[in-house]
């Protein structure tokens, strides 16, 4: 019981930081249905940034808030060049362009900081405490709070805000959303801003869970993203953040039951599974109804 | 009958006049060439493709060691040439590198090489055929030495032999009953999770836990390490590179998997494995084919001019190619040994090298040899003079 409590634990911990890479990613995805593929290294960019900025001796709180931002940036970046210019051609024409940008990342940020795995410095202390009789790693029970903080705050963000609700707008139809006086390229704007503020967060908890910082982190990132938009639905937004926790469930599992040697042998299978029985996926039936 | 007998004392007297004169002639002129003729070599690696790393590391070896023995002198006054032949790492390459250098076999005095088991494995029978020798240092495949060649020895530690000294060095040494073993996941690592089971079943103690790995894909090891801390593992056998190692030590760190044993491989005897572990691998043992750290005059020699040439630490490819060179060295100038006698000689023979002391079996295996024991330390890795107990290993010899 113990050993599966703990193995939850450890579930729940990868899994909200899959959640959080992969609600920026949904983010982008529910409003512009656009698969963002420069998504990842945005992330990995991110990450590096606070690597950087530890280096430079900047307060913990000070370097998160940062890199996020930086992020946030990167993202407006990345809209812009590769997004914007081509928004009303084919969708094949996006997705390919946002590769570009993505692989221009990666070798920016090889360039500057190398091809080598790095160690990323422990910005939360390490050990357990307990509770209710389990050793609960305290990195793992702060990387769920701020995952639960980051994903409620994005949500009030796109529901309950002007700003959200223009975006609900532009997600229903654009050019109808410009017609009734949407400000249209400032809110595309700012769901890339927030994609990118949020995946570089869940990039920070990812290097520091893993105590290490690598540029094939964000090719990673985006696969793990995407397979956890495609099990929670994809253009889901919710549906994403449980498709990211379940698939840090499923890789656990697949671990304790199975073995190690086939954790993402197994945790695709479940996504296949997944998505021949219910092809929107777990969380996808809302969208389907309403196209 | 006397004319014939006078005829073929004749006959045998002019054969024998021939045949002095041609010693006579023969004499002079081989003595001459045998002081100006250099010894080849040809170094059989792989200077390009994936395992381009390691030729370049064999290379250097017998860079600094031919530079060095030519410099005083030679081999009894003759130098030593080398030629190198690519093989790409790939065994089809290594089959025609092996009938090229076949095809010149009498201009070398030995084949080094391959480096790749695989590599070995396809140029041995063309050598054989040719019967020139081959001297290794290190393809480990247990299948090279067992198949019987006679004119093969090789320095490196066989794998299989290697394999079963990690668990014996957990379960001997540091008196550990519960291991857990950390794999990577393909042929390469599955053979060493086998023979390191092997060992721990004659050992008696237990492999409670076992974890494969996608090597580079994977860096996650959360659920692996409460899977071992919950099967009570008290010595983690870490068979990685250094990356996954320094990340699986760290995050048992994490997780409250501490008091443990971590014993591993010379591909965690990088700086980046302690780095990337932030601390935790602190009194990790390290079982390395050589011990790089020890302090006799020649490893200390040889350590400090390969790191001032070269700006990096040698592994043990150099280390053994440039052992290999000295050690013909020795087998030609003190034992007499020739291109034919080379092997057998080098079997009789006690050779102490930069990479530590080498004797060898019937089989051209090195006997009497175990890794070397690293700690990891505070400050680095530090030496601890140890070797490995291989007492109840016999079983399986």
């Amino acid at each position: 019981m113990e050993y599966f409590l703990e193995q939850t634990v450890n579930g729940l911990a990868v899994g909200s930081i899959y959640a959080l890479i992969a609600v920026g990613y949904s983010m982008v995805y529910s409003i512009l249905y656009l698969i963002n593929f420069a998504h990842g290294d945005v992330i990995m960019f991110g990450a590096f940034v606070a690597l950087t900025l530890v280096g430079m001796a900047f307060p913990v709180a000070a370097v998160i808030l940062l890199a996020c931002c930086a992020g946030a940036l990167l993202g407006i970046i990345v809209e812009r060049i590769a997004y914007r210019p081509v928004r009303e051609a084919n969708r094949v024409v996006p997705m390919i362009s946002a590769l570009g940008a993505g692989l221009v990342l990666a070798a920016t940020a090889q360039l500057i900081w190398g091809p080598e795995v790095l160690p990323f410095p422990q910005l939360l202390p390490r050990g357990l405490v307990d509770v209710a009789g389990i050793g609960v790693p305290i990195q793992s029970l702060i990387i769920l709070a701020v995952a639960l903080v980051l994903v409620a705050g994005a949500t009030i963000l796109l529901y309950r805000t002007p700003i959200g609700l223009a975006a609900q707008c532009v997600c229903q139809d654009l050019y109808a959303a410009r017609l009734m006086g949407i400000p249209v390229n400032s809110v595309i704007v700012a769901i890339y801003a927030a994609g990118g503020f949020l995946g570089v967060a869940g990039g920070i908890l990812f290097a520091m869970y893993f105590n290490a910082i690598f540029i094939q982190m964000g090719l990673l990132a985006t696969t793990k993203a995407w397979a956890a938009a495609m099990l929670g639905g994809v253009g889901n937004f919710q549906g994403a953040f449980l498709g990211g926790i379940l698939l840090g469930l499923a890789e656990v599992a697949s671990v304790a039951l199975v073995g190690s040697a086939y954790k993402d042998g197994v945790s695709l299978v479940i996504i296949v599974l997944v998505l021949l029985l219910r092809p929107n996926g777990l969380f996808g039936a809302r969208l389907a109804e309403r196209s | 009958m006397n004319t014939t007998s006078s005829r073929r004392s004749k006959f045998l007297g002019y054969g024998a006049l021939v045949g002095i004169l041609s010693f006579g002639l023969a004499v002079p002129f081989g003595s001459v060439s045998a002081q100006e003729d250099p010894i080849k070599i040809a170094i059989a690696a792989p200077m390009t493709g994936n395992s381009a790393a390691f030729g370049q590391n064999a290379e250097r070896g017998a860079e600094m060691a031919v530079e060095a023995i030519n410099a005083a002198g030679g081999i009894n006054g003759r130098m030593i040439e080398y030629d190198i032949f690519d093989d790409r790492g790939v065994p089809r390459e290594a089959a025609s590198v092996a009938n090229a250098i076949a095809a010149e076999a009498d201009e070398y005095f030995a084949v080094l090489g391959h480096i790749n088991s695989s590599a070995t494995l396809a140029g041995m029978p063309i050598y054989n055929e040719v019967g020139i020798p081959v001297i290794n240092a290190s393809s480990s495949n247990p299948t090279i030495t067992e198949q019987g060649w006679e004119n093969f020895i090789r320095m490196t530690i066989r794998g299989d032999y290697g394999a079963q000294q990690y668990s014996a060095y957990a379960i001997n040494n540091l008196g550990r009953k519960k291991l857990g073993i950390v794999f990577v996941n393909n042929d390469f690592g599955r053979a060493l999770r086998d023979d390191m089971m092997r060992a721990v079943e004659v050992l008696p103690a237990e492999v409670v836990a076992e974890a494969g790995f996608t090597p580079g894909v994977d860096k996650d090891f959360s659920a692996v390490i409460t899977e071992f801390k919950n099967a009570g593992v008290d010595a983690v056998m870490l068979n990685t590179e250094y990356t996954e190692g320094g990340l699986f030590v760290g995050q048992a760190a994490n997780l409250g998997l501490t008091d443990i044993a971590v014993v591993g491989p010379d591909t965690l005897l990088y700086d980046s494995f302690l780095d990337l572990s932030q601390g935790a691998a602190e009194g990790a043992n390290i079982l390395a084919a050589y011990d790089p750290y020890a302090e006799n005059a020649l490893t200390t020699s040889f350590m400090s001019s390969f790191q001032e040439r070269y700006d990096t630490l040698p592994s043990q490819v150099a280390v053994f190619t440039h052992d290999l060179f000295y050690l013909l060295k020795a087998a030609i100038e003190e034992e007499g040994a020739t291109r034919d006698t080379l092997i057998d000689t080098i079997k009789g023979m006690n050779f102490q090298g930069a990479g530590g002391q080498y004797a060898w079996d019937e089989k051209g295996d090195v006997k009497d040899r175990t890794f070397a024991v690293i700690e990891v330390t505070g400050d680095g890795f530090k030496s601890t003079g140890l070797s490995v107990d291989e007492d109840g290993l016999e079983v399986l010899r």
